[in-house]
């Protein structure tokens, strides 16, 4: 199949077609690229799976997109379903809904309303999430502000559960840990954390809670 | 526990940095990530570093983070990238290189006006090849073909280069992240270069010859 180069990708319904370079790729409906894609500018309303890297600068979608190889991108603006089976790396990621990551993932800044799952490091600068709809997940998380809420109308919250949290500015709910080190440290509602490792700065908001079984100063 | 590598929590604590500076070089690049080494202790998961090449990757970081912004430090640190073009009388005459090495690539890939970096990179390595005295012009054609084909593949690990040889036929190998290797009692190793330390030395002779 030969690349297209400097076109646009338009699919309406449904449709498989070859990867390439393009100018901007719109979906709406079903569609499957077969092979790596390169792109400026991508919009997709609907259900979306790539089998190969996709570098795309702007991304939006609307439904769900599935990547089987790395994803490159500077903006991504997801409502829905974000799948990418291997790493994945972008400036923002706007999120509302579920993202899962089966690598590493490197963003400068984060917004979910929603949640992930992501089985290595999830790498963020400004990390901010409202966790909701099912349980969150990830190996480690790391990055420089990191605050996770559970905030809904429903009385019902969700968790999130991580192997080691480490970043500066930390501010956990509904958090499951084993490790969350940093210099200012802030623990809310809902936390289970078997050590605190902290610098500067620790409060515990719940002062009765026993769920921290360890905290050091170092 | 290994001498040469160093816990994240001691690094934190000897260099002053944050974690969060920390996790922002490494989205950078500005900290390779095969440095993250994962080990198991009895905490559960550690990171460790290679301790000498950590502390002073980051002292150079902390000294150029104030002149630089991150990206070009990302340039300034990862020197493979690096645009510089030399000119082939400058290369052979400031002794970087002899002109043999520069022959057998020339042969090879043509005459050569200007050299780019990496161009300057393989023919330094052939040159130090040369320069144990086990490899001779056939075997430096094979060394040359070998980077230029499968170099660029290996760029962000640390590599190696090695030359085996057995009973006169020889073999090029690029390993990344060869600690230890053991070969046969008939097989010698006839070359062992650390690539990166290569690099450094070629970048040191480079800026002492003034470019």
């Amino acid at each position: 199949m030969e690349k297209v180069q400097n076109k646009n990708l338009k699919i309406i319904g449904e449709g498989s077609y070859p990867g390439g370079d393009y100018e901007k790729v719109k979906l709406t409906g079903q569609g499957e690229i077969s092979e790596d894609v390169c792109s400026r500018e991508t919009k997709i309303i609907g259900e979306c799976h790539i089998k190969g890297k996709a570098t795309m600068d702007e991304l939006h979608v609307t439904g769900s997109l599935n990547i089987d190889k790395k994803l490159n991108s500077q903006r991504i603006k997801v409502i829905g379903e974000l799948n990418v089976a291997k790493s994945m790396k972008a400036n923002t990621l706007d999120m509302r809904g579920f993202l899962k990551g089966s690598e590493n993932v490197e963003l400068e800044k984060m917004m979910v309303k929603g949640g992930f799952q992501i089985t290595g490091l999830l790498n963020v600068g400004d990390l901010q999430v409202n966790l909701q709809g099912a349980t969150s997940k990830a190996g480690e998380i790391g990055g420089e502000k990191i605050s996770i809420k559970s905030r809904n109308f429903l009385k019902r919250s969700y968790t999130l559960e991580a192997e080691v949290i480490e970043g500066d500015h930390i501010y956990l709910e509904h958090t499951t840990a084993k490790i969350v080190r940093g210099n200012d440290i802030e623990i809310g509602p809902g936390c289970h954390i078997e050590k605190v490792e902290y610098r500067s700065t620790f409060t515990n908001k719940e002062k009765n809670s026993k769920d921290i079984s360890q905290v050091n100063q170092i | 526990m290994d001498e040469g590598l160093i816990s994240k929590k001691d690094l934190l604590e000897q260099t002053g940095i944050t974690y969060g500076q920390l996790y922002r070089w490494k989205r950078k690049k500005l900290i390779p990530d095969d440095w993250f080494v994962r080990k198991s202790t009895f905490t559960g998961q550690e990171t460790f570093f290679p301790r000498d090449k950590m502390l002073e990757r980051i002292n150079r970081i902390k000294e150029l983070k104030d002149t630089l912004s991150l990206d070009e430090l990302a340039n300034a640190l990862s020197p493979k990238k690096k645009d510089i073009n030399l000119s082939r009388e400058d290369f052979i005459e400031r002794n970087i290189v002899s002109s043999n090495a520069v022959a057998i690539y020339e042969e090879h890939f043509g005459e050569l006006d200007t050299i780019s970096f990496k161009s300057s990179l393989y023919i330094y390595l052939l040159d130090q090849s040369l320069e144990t005295g086990e490899v001779g012009w056939e075997e430096g054609r094979q060394i040359i073909q070998t980077l230029h084909d499968h170099f660029p593949k290996l760029e962000e690990k640390s590599t190696s280069l090695i030359v085996l040889r057995k009973m006169g036929v020889v073999t090029v190998l690029l390993v990344t992240n060869s600690d230890d290797f053991y070969v046969d009692e008939k097989t010698k190793v006839a070359v062992l270069l650390d690539i990166d330390t290569e690099l450094d030395k070629l970048l040191n002779s480079l800026v002492t010859g003034g470019f």
